[in-house]
């Protein structure tokens, strides 16, 4: 779990460097992989809350100015996704849709969050592309996760490193 | 029964909502421009960047190669536009050292030391960039070791990309003029034939790629592809950095003031290497 999470801290560093700005790609890889990390930690997901929120504020300290904020929206949107996943859990390709719904709402709070302190202005052009960009990339992404996941996983290695 | 549910349903609600608030505080003081980076946060930063920085060391590699071998080509091109230009040369030389040796009479004539174009310079890789999508940010491989200062002018060789938003001992974050900022105007001047013409920057259209100058009183008529620099007032940018050219000029209903469009001269998403630049005046 630890070396999945720094290996998606540090590859959004390396890839945010080739990647223009305002384009139609948006990269949230620690938070992707926070989320579909969910169902092998959900066992354990007070130690769960505590590591993300812990890759949260270090995510702000490295790249970001802002200290803690992420820190509480991942734990905010996996406080949600803890709940939600029972409802989900029975339609298909469930982790996905989840996903997606996670992304939106992370993106969607951070936005309200930075409007409300005054950082941004509210413009809904910008809040729909940055949820649109947000998608693709990251659920590529996603779906490449899940599957080295699910063999790491099934060949018992992923037990070892939770 | 009822009653001390209500109750404890109130509490919840109150620390939920003091929650809130305190994290809204939070973030806004995070978030303030010029902030003293606290000591932990610094360390992480700078561990974390320099952890960055090691593992960019091969793309760097292959990135700079490929850059090499198209200045190669562009500098050919480059070269025979130049030998025909050779002959307006030493023309140009005479003007400029005349030029040189003006400024520097009127500057002993004013008991000037250093005049508001004068600049030290500080090169900088680019560590990543704009991680978190609303910040509009740099990290670079240079901090307050290498003493860079909140507020300085950040550059690329095409024009001026930021300022200096946060420190830390061995990186830097810049906060790029794009930002959209409504704190942050910058003074710009419009070359109009011998003239200039004054206003501030103030907004970027993500849409028109385009930033917008208001505050520009004079009647005088803005051309288009008119060069816009800064003023060096106001803030720490030293005079004369390029921002861009005029694109296009519109006047309001009541045809008073004038918004004028101007194209960057950077292309922000080519930002590999910068330079940070210090006012001789500020040292």
């Amino acid at each position: 779990m630890y070396i999945l999470f720094m290996i998606s801290l540090f590859l959004e560093g390396l890839l945010s460097n080739i990647i223009p700005f305002y384009s139609y790609i948006s990269m949230l890889l620690l938070f992707t992989s926070i989320v579909l990390f969910y169902p092998y930690a959900k066992r354990n997901f007070k130690k769960y809350m505590i590591v993300i929120f812990i890759y949260g504020v270090l995510y702000d300290l490295i790249y970001t100015q802002a200290l803690f904020l992420d820190g509480i929206l991942f734990s905010v949107c996996i406080f949600l996704l803890h709940y939600l996943y029972k409802f989900f859990k029975t339609i298909p390709f469930s982790d996905f849709w989840l996903l997606i719904l996670m992304i939106l709402l992370y993106r969607s709070f951070g936005y309200f969050v930075l409007c409300m302190i005054g950082y941004l202005q509210f413009d809904v052009g910008i809040y729909i592309h940055s949820l649109l960009s947000s998608i693709l990339f990251n659920v590529v992404y996603g779906i490449l996760l899940y599957y080295i996941l699910k063999v790491l996983y099934h060949k018992k290695i992923l037990k070892q490193l939770i | 029964m009822h009653k001390k549910k209500k109750l404890e349903f109130r509490y919840i609600i109150l620390a939920i909502l003091l929650l809130i608030t305190i994290v809204l505080g939070g973030v806004f003081f995070a978030l303030r421009d010029g902030r003293n980076t606290l000591i932990l946060e610094g360390v992480i930063k700078d561990v974390g960047n320099m952890i960055l920085k090691v593992l960019e060391t091969p793309t760097n590699w292959i990135r700079d190669v490929v850059d090499k071998e198209k200045e190669k080509n562009y500098i050919y091109r480059t070269y025979k536009d130049m030998q025909e230009q050779y002959e307006f040369l030493s023309t140009l030389e005479s003007e400029l050292s005349e030029a040189k040796k003006e400024l520097a009479d009127l500057e002993s004539l004013l008991e000037l030391n250093a005049t508001l174009s004068e600049k030290t310079y500080t090169n900088a890789t680019v560590l990543s960039r704009d991680i978190g999508y609303w910040y509009n940010t740099l990290t670079i491989d240079r901090g307050s070791h290498d003493s860079i200062e909140v507020g300085q002018a950040v550059v690329t060789s095409e024009g001026l990309l930021g300022y200096i938003s946060s420190t830390s001992m061995f990186t830097s974050t810049v906060k790029l003029l794009t930002s959209g900022d409504e704190n942050d105007k910058v003074s710009v001047k419009l070359e109009v034939g011998d003239s200039f013409v004054y206003g501030l920057l103030t907004t970027y259209d993500n849409d028109t790629n385009m930033f917008k100058i208001e505050g520009i009183s004079e009647n005088t008529g803005i051309p288009k592809d008119a060069k816009v620099t800064t003023t060096g007032l106001g803030n720490q940018f030293p005079s004369g950095i390029l921002i861009g050219t005029v694109s296009d000029v519109n006047l309001d209903h009541f045809e008073l003031a004038k918004t004028v469009y101007v194209k960057p001269a950077v292309n922000f998403n080519n930002t590999n290497y910068v330079t940070v630049l210090k006012r001789k005046l500020d040292e």
